[in-house]
């Protein structure tokens, strides 16, 4: 039988890519040696059409890009599709001089057949003849949109003069033509604000009469050149009742929407914000440097998050924002989700050919080259139907890349939804008039107390224990790589919010490390020969020499509160000397099996054996059905609750002494080693999705703030009823963690399918694989979970009162549907195949005559 | 470095190379096309100029430019790790007419485990880099590279089963 490990060993052989390919890479070779300098000019042919296939790399292609918005001098109509609109926003803080025509740059903002000037269809609007647009934002019923027929200005500025226009019901009318060049809009709910170029001024604009009600003039509190203090306005938007007007100079003006006033300006640091968002409970601006500012509105106090990439542009939507840019200094691009209640969850590849991010409705969504538009959205955190409730598949081809994509094949039927990179396939367009339900999960926003930092650097996996009075941390390693293992530690004071440096330890520091708190001692050891125990109160370390044990990456041994148990090594240690008596013979041990102490048993976080000190004996615990790889337990002091890096749980029972499968964590979970430790009664796991909670009375997961951005190597520290964390910084949890119940947007929606949509294949669906979950809240009566199963919706079941459904689309990469209820005496799994589509869950609600619905997408694969 | 090639020497090379460059990609990718063409020219481009004219194999040379592209192409996707992956670089295998009924089923295999499993995969039994050398790439301790490598061993076994020979 064939091992496909040994042909991964075949040689790898020379192919020759299409004719197409070749030659174009060809012509971008000669353009980048002329643009590279490194050799003399060549004759290009159609250099063009190269860009357009193969996107530019670097900066430079950002500016191909750019003149979208502004390049339409010389068309004499220009139309923009409403879908757009939030894209556009996004794309209007350009300055740069037009080069390009959007008639021929994509379809997702020019029609082949523009209806009349001057006209308004809901969709589409059309500026009389000569008009280009500047800048363009929404309100309930049309578009706000500032625009020029002047010609383009010789220094790049924005046009001295620029109109203000309406596109309400089915016309587009002018408002008014304002000078010292216009290059911002925005609405506040009844009135346009533009921020104007030249002046850094904001007037607020009656949109009936043209007036101008008002204007303001922000100035900067430190002046840039001699005492230019103007805000040069890079965006402006209105919300959270007041207009927020944005200039990369470095700083944020907010201003009273009603008295034209300015209330505060917030000092950022220029050059870098880039783009302004107004999120549900905070202001946001993107910067250049890799950073996201949220600002308070009611105080002005801010908010810094660090990104892995540029932020280049920003958008909110619900309790979600989302920041996109160029990683590090390459082509490609990411966007980085961020809830306003958690911070940042997670960093979505968008790839090379995306161009920008935008809302659509209350979509968000990353604009590629193409002229496709992709849904972002983040499965772990928020999710919805990915795509349009109404599918209209075009002809458009082309390199759609990345983000949430859904892509429609050559038959039109569904072959892919997801994040990931493709393209030359047709691409739908969305109809935005539709709602998208958005079902959240259970998440909790605890305070954290920052307290002093360690004295070293970040480390991990280090030792880190309580010791009643104190938290000791010691050794570790570099995070995120290999390297030599550190050897020093130190102990915080939480009386005194200080940390002490604690004296060298006194054995060679090399390979895996164990350690054990006996109580009075952090017992730590790394190779057989040798140990060392550090006490705290004497602050000293003494040696042990002939240490039976050997150090191993995974937890074997425990402290039974009179010696130590290895169960990997087979033996019982005394820790006064490393004096050791063997005990029973082990059965096998998965090689990767954690152990944990109840009391009674030495627990394997596997499943399986257990040892009984008390009488020398192993026992058969069952399987639990975790991983045999990177399985973390914790010890919760009536039970433990285990899970592996695969998001299963597990539970051991040790009156019953018998391990129980749990339903799998309802966040995507990375693969990582999990940290578990308990926290009360509540078992808290730190994994790639974040900081999650689980409220094993009421098998409830919850997602919980954290200060800073989740990683690998953060370390939990319990503390008693107290929690403290370990990333570099150390903090403390100041407030429980409470669970805010789920909420699903109230709004029935129909999901029609898609034309033309078939299965394509053979199902993978089988009892094992992946779920798809819904999760409702107490104060919904009733529910009932059907599934559109191939041509008709089948009833997977009724759910009672209180009932908890989750929601959860993909887990693992793989689609399914799970319906789980959690009534009664347990957990009830209902499985669809993976000929379903769509799953819909419907509810009644204390609301008479009120219906809640959500749905989840499941995609053909 | 010396200097770079010329536009003459370059283009030969570019004729010599591409398939070399695009099969070493095109395996890697699953047989994806468009993703491999991406990541081709990519390496071409951060080439140009930069490639020395007194260099002893250019070949090795664009191999290796090569595989940094594919080690930060699912570099990048690791940072989404949580997000579903649902195969769209899988779409579209692009299969040359002499691959073997193994060659295709191995690397659709491949293609079908997850990322680390595969960037792991990749490096050790594709490229015969020790472990130690796959563990500094992907930041990750010895062990855990093992670990990460038996996995992926298994799941590249289920994958290879699953994978139809058509």
């Amino acid at each position: 039988m064939t091992d496909p490990v040994e042909l991964l060993a075949l040689p790898d052989r020379p192919i020759a890519p299409s004719d197409r390919f070749r030659a174009t890479l060809r012509r971008r070779i000669r353009q980048e040696m002329v643009r590279d300098g490194s050799t003399p000019a060549v004759t290009t042919g159609q250099a063009g059409a190269i860009g357009e296939m193969y996107p530019l790399s670097g900066p430079q292609q950002h500016r191909r890009w750019r003149p979208l918005i502004a390049a339409t001098l010389g068309a004499l109509l220009v139309v923009i599709a409403i879908g757009a609109v939030g894209l556009w926003a996004a794309f209007s803080n350009r300055r740069e001089t037009p080069s390009q025509d959007p008639a021929t740059s994509n379809g997702t903002v020019a029609t082949s057949t523009p209806p009349e000037p001057g006209s308004y269809d809901g969709t589409t609007a059309v500026l009389p003849e000569g008009f280009s647009p500047i800048d363009v934002t929404t309100f309930d019923s049309g578009l706000v949109i500032l625009a020029t027929d002047a010609p383009p200005t010789d220094d790049g500025l924005p046009s001295v003069t620029a109109t203000l226009f309406i596109a309400e019901s089915d016309t587009v009318r002018p408002v008014v033509t304002l000078e010292e060049r216009p290059n911002r809009v925005a609405w506040d709910g009844s009135n346009a604000w533009v921020a104007h170029f030249e002046t850094g001024r904001v007037s607020k604009i009656d949109p009936a009469t043209g007036h101008v009600l008002g204007t303001v003039q922000p100035e900067l509190a430190e002046p840039v050149a001699g005492d230019d203090r103007r805000f040069i306005p890079n965006d402006l938007e209105a919300g959270l009742g007041s207009v927020w007007l944005l200039t990369a100079r470095g700083a944020v003006a907010q201003i009273d929407a009603a008295d034209i006033v300015v209330d505060r300006v917030v000092p950022l640091v220029a050059p870098h914000p880039s783009d302004l968002a107004i999120g549900s409970t905070r202001v946001w601006v993107s910067q250049s440097d890799g950073a996201l500012v949220g600002i308070d509105p009611g105080s002005g106090a801010t908010t810094t998050y660090p990104l892995s990439h540029e932020g280049r542009q920003v958008v909110a939507s619900g309790n979600s924002v989302f920041v996109w840019g160029s990683v590090d200094t390459t082509s490609d691009t990411a966007v980085t989700i961020v809830n306003e209640g958690i911070g940042p969850v997670g960093v979505v590849d968008t790839g090379s050919a995306a161009r920008g991010i935008g809302t659509i409705g209350d979509r968000v969504g990353v604009l590629f080259e193409d002229g496709s538009f992709s849904d972002v959205y983040y499965s772990g955190v928020e999710l919805g139907p990915p795509a349009a409730t109404t599918w209209a598949p075009t002809a458009r081809t082309g390199r759609g890349i990345a983000g949430a994509l859904l892509q429609l094949g050559p038959g039109g039927q569904v072959s892919t939804i997801g994040l990931a990179a493709a393209g030359g396939a047709q691409i739908p367009v969305m109809d935005v008039t539709e709602p998208r339900p958005i079902a959240e999960r259970y998440v909790s926003s605890p305070d954290w107390a920052h307290l002093a930092p360690p004295p070293f650097e970040n480390r991990w996996p280090a030792a880190s224990v309580w010791t009643g009075s104190e938290v000791i941390v010691f050794g570790g390693g570099p995070v995120g790589a290999g390297g030599q293992a550190y050897d020093d530690g130190a102990r915080y004071d939480p009386a005194r919010d200080e940390w002490r440096v604690m004296p060298p330890i006194p054995i060679t520091v090399a390979g895996e490390p164990s350690w054990v708190w006996t109580g009075t001692e952090l017992m730590v050891w790394y190779s057989e020969g040798s140990a060392a125990a550090y006490s705290s109160e004497a602050d000293a370390w003494r040696t042990i020499d002939d240490w039976p044990l050997s150090g191993t990456f995974y937890r074997r041994a425990i402290w039974t509160g009179s010696e130590i148990i290895d169960v990997g090594a087979g033996l019982a240690v005394e820790p006064a000397d490393g004096s050791a008596r063997s005990i029973a013979p082990a059965p096998a041990i998965p090689g990767r099996a954690e152990a944990v102490w109840t009391g009674d048993l030495v627990v394997l976080s596997t499943g399986g054996p257990a040892y009984r000190p008390a009488t020398d004996e192993w026992i058969d615990t069952g399987p639990n059905g975790l991983t045999d790889l990177a399985s973390e337990a914790a010890w919760t002091g009536r039970d433990i609750i285990a899970v592996d890096y695969e998001s299963g749980v597990a539970r051991f029972d040790p009156a019953g002494e018998r391990w129980e499968a749990l339903s799998s964590i309802p966040f995507n979970f990375g693969e990582w080693l999990p940290d578990t430790q308990r926290l009360g009664d509540t078992v808290v796991v730190v994994s790639w999705s974040g900081v999650l909670a689980y409220q094993r009375d009421e098998g409830l997961w919850t997602h919980f703030a954290f200060p800073t951005a989740v990683d690998a190597s953060i370390r939990l520290i319990p503390a008693g009823d107290e929690l403290y964390a370990f990333d570099g910084g150390f903090h403390r949890l100041e407030t429980p963690i409470t669970a805010a119940p789920l909420r699903m947007v109230v709004r029935d929606v129909i999901v029609d399918r898609p034309p033309g949509w078939e299965p394509d294949g053979e199902p993978i669906a089988t009892a094992t694989a992946t779920t798809v979950r819904f999760r409702h809240s107490n104060s919904v009566s009733e529910c009932t979970v059907t599934v559109d199963d191939t041509d008709a919706w089948r009833a997977l079941g009724a759910l009672p009162p209180g009932d908890v459904i989750s929601v959860q689309p993909v887990v693992g990469g793989k689609p399914i549907v799970m319906v789980e209820t959690s009534s009664g005496s347990g957990v009830t799994l209902s499985w669809a195949p993976l000929s379903t589509k769509i799953a819909q869950v419907r509810c009644a609600t204390s609301q008479e005559g009120e219906e809640v619905a959500a749905y989840a997408w499941v995609p053909w694969q | 470095m010396g200097e770079a090639l010329d536009t003459a020497a370059f283009e030969a090379l570019y004729e010599r190379l591409l398939p070399i460059v695009y099969g070493y990609l095109l395996r890697r990718v699953g047989g994806n096309t468009l993703l491999a063409e991406d990541l081709t020219q990519e390496t071409f481009l951060s080439a140009v100029g930069g490639l020395p004219a007194t260099v002893q194999s250019p070949e090795a040379w664009m191999i290796t430019i090569a595989r940094r592209r594919f080690v930060d192409h699912l570099r990048r996707k690791g940072r989404a790790r949580h997000v579903p992956m649902v195969g769209l670089d899988r779409a579209v295998p692009g299969w040359p007419p002499d691959w073997t009924s193994d060659e295709r089923r191995v690397t659709l295999a491949l293609a079908q485990v997850d990322d680390a499993q595969r960037l792991a995969l990749t490096l050790h039994h594709v490229d015969d880099l020790p472990v130690a050398e796959v563990a500094a790439i992907i930041d990750r301790s010895i062990s855990a590279t093992e670990s990460l490598l038996a996995r992926a061993r298994r799941s590249l076994r289920a994958a290879f089963d699953e994978v139809a020979d058509d």
